[in-house]
């Protein structure tokens, strides 16, 4: 009965996985990754956002994301989240957002000034913020929820420079 | 019969072991699991920082990473004198909200009792505290906020002691309404009245319900007559207002409630505000500190100081990143907030300085910021004894490396104190004045 139990609950817990299997894997964000995020946008453009589940702004503006990275499957687009909250919350929000397909990464370090201060010396903490890279390095900064046309400018721009 | 029994068990063992061997390789695959978030807490600290991760081991003997509910874990520690002088703390760490009493200002501390445990949906945000206040029959009240839901919703919870803290009653909500509800801080007139004010997001889930654009949250209120244990009326002092950023609140000369906040102007601007009570239940109207003109949508988590003078003079600091001024700023009213002092920088952009205190002991005024440049963080202290008119120079009284709290003051019959929470140092209670 032990046994069935056990094989009952792993396969319970399969299945929930199984549930979340379409989506590409998170990956765990420490302090010190900031360097490996930004490697993987050498040489073409990226945007990074920047969110947590504590900012009302950020998981609000998500679904717009998520649109975003549906009209621009091409662009590399990799979302950070800060906050520690339960992985299935970080899934299903990602999931409603339509971002699961998205190059997801979840501090799960306390996300302190001194991660803060590796990824830009004069940010203060406020969410979202997200970072417009091109293919030369050059970051543009948005602080705050987008306004979409800025950023959809900036794509056509990098790829009228490509 | 007796071979198929033992086929079919060896083919379950089977599976299981290879389920298990699958549920194991997936859940280090997605590796996200709350046990490797818990284990990993701290580890950047012992790998990026060598001198924290010496001190925080000696600091917490074999734990390894900081992960628990004691002080050493703690990631906000708020700090409350009692009338026989005991220093109480209540902090947040490990996810719980716990507090204790030292009786040698801050050198030592009593076993620590668990006021509330949430795990990982406690509110441990970069500007959420718990909130305490101790009356003159030495009767404690603690209030915190909790994620109560998956949806992100917040509750704020009270608890009181009316046994010299030996034993503290049923947590429970100070808010009635089922909507979102955070950052409650607390404050207690010399009548004993416990005044209790948070970001509450009723409105603004009514009219989400109604289909109509809303953002932010309001500034909510409500009374007790017993330290926290029923509270009367919850009331809205401020229908708009930032969502993200914890409140600062004092009293007046008349003993009446006087609160500065990050507001939401317009809809769009996240500049602060003073609002001082006309009667208990009376707020009156919300008035710009300074036009920074921060036009934003995101989430600061950087709430703003206050405190209010022998004169009546309301002293308050604060954090912008306006487009008029950007940085921690200090002003002064001398009208009940209808005029305030040109904005007074504090620090400087480049060394992040931020997370303002101030407290005032009749004329004398204190003013604490935190500096960190990418190493280290630093306390400084500026004082004026004019009643904020004219300020000593910045003075670094305190530094850190590793996580650090913000820096709080705290006042006992005359002596100054600052309260910092360091994981490197510990907690630290250094006198700067009397």
């Amino acid at each position: 009965m032990s046994m069935l139990r056990k094989l009952a609950s792993a396969f319970c817990l399969l299945l929930l996985l199984g549930g979340n299997t379409f989506a590409k894997p998170i990956t765990p964000y420490r302090s010190g990754d900031w360097a490996k995020l930004i490697q993987q946008t050498k040489g073409r453009p990226a945007i990074i956002h920047i969110w947590g589940f504590s900012c009302g702004p950020c998981v609000a503006e998500l679904p717009a994301w998520g649109s975003f990275a549906q009209a621009q499957p091409k662009l590399k687009l990799m979302l950070l989240e800060v906050d520690q909250v339960p992985e299935d919350m970080t899934v299903k929000t990602l999931i409603d957002a339509k971002l699961s397909e998205a190059d997801n990464h979840v501090s799960v370090d306390y996300f302190d000034e001194y991660m803060r201060y590796e990824i830009d010396p004069k940010w203060q903490g406020e969410l979202p913020i997200t970072l417009l890279i091109d293919a030369q390095g050059n970051t543009r900064k948005l602080r705050g929820s987008v306004d979409f046309k800025i950023v959809n400018d900036w794509v056509s721009k990098t790829k009228k420079d490509d | 019969m007796k071979l198929t029994v033992r086929l079919a068990r060896t083919l379950y063992l089977f599976t299981a072991f290879t389920m298990s061997i699958v549920l194991l390789l997936a859940v280090q695959d997605n590796g996200l699991a709350q046990a490797e978030r818990a284990d990993h807490v701290d580890s950047h600290r012992a790998h990026d920082h060598g001198q924290i991760s010496a001190s925080m081991t000696s600091m917490s003997g074999s734990k390894g990473s900081c992960q628990d509910q004691t002080l050493n874990c703690a990631r906000s520690a708020t700090p409350a004198f009692a009338p026989d002088g005991s220093l109480w703390l209540v902090w947040s760490g490990g996810g719980a909200i716990s507090a204790s009493k030292s009786t040698d200002l801050g050198k030592s501390f009593e076993s620590a009792v668990e006021i509330a445990r949430h795990d990982s949906f406690l509110d441990t945000g970069p500007d959420a505290r718990p909130s305490v206040v101790i009356d003159k029959d030495y009767r404690i009240a603690i209030a915190y906020a909790f994620f109560k839901d998956k949806q992100w919703n917040a509750q704020a919870n009270i608890t009181t002691s009316l046994d010299k803290g030996k034993s503290f009653g049923l947590v429970h909500s100070i808010v009635n309404d089922p909507a979102s509800q955070r950052f409650p801080s607390l404050a207690l007139t010399p009548e004993g009245k416990l005044f209790a004010i948070w970001i509450d997001k009723r409105l603004v889930a009514l009219a989400k319900k109604q289909g109509k654009p809303a953002e932010g949250g309001s500034i909510a209120y409500a009374w007790s007559n017993n330290m926290g244990e029923t509270f009367g009326t919850e009331q809205i002092a401020e229908p708009s207002s930032c969502e993200c950023c914890r409140i600062a609140v004092g009293l007046s000369k008349a003993s009446l409630p006087v609160v500065v906040y990050r507001a939401n102007f317009n809809g769009t601007t996240r500049d602060h505000a003073s609002q001082l009570f006309e009667a208990p239940d009376q707020p009156g109207q919300p008035r710009q500190i300074a036009n920074d003109n921060w036009v934003t949508n995101s989430c600061p988590h950087h709430g703003p100081a206050m405190t209010i003078s022998e004169p009546g003079t309301l002293h308050t600091a604060w954090f912008t990143q306006g487009s008029t001024r950007s940085g921690t700023f200090y002003a002064r009213s001398v009208d009940n907030g209808q005029h305030y002092s040109t904005p007074m920088p504090l620090g400087s952009t480049d060394k992040l300085s931020g997370r303002p205190y101030l407290l005032a002991v009749d004329r004398s005024i204190w003013l604490v910021w935190k500096n960190f440049d990418g190493k280290q963080a630093s306390i400084w202290l500026q004082r004026s004894t004019d009643d904020g008119q004219t300020w000593t120079d910045p003075k670094q009284i305190a530094e850190s490396v590793g996580y650090t709290d913000h820096p709080l003051l705290v006042s006992h019959k005359q002596h100054v104190y600052l309260s910092w929470l360091t994981a490197a140092k510990g907690y630290q209670l250094l006198e700067i004045g009397n």
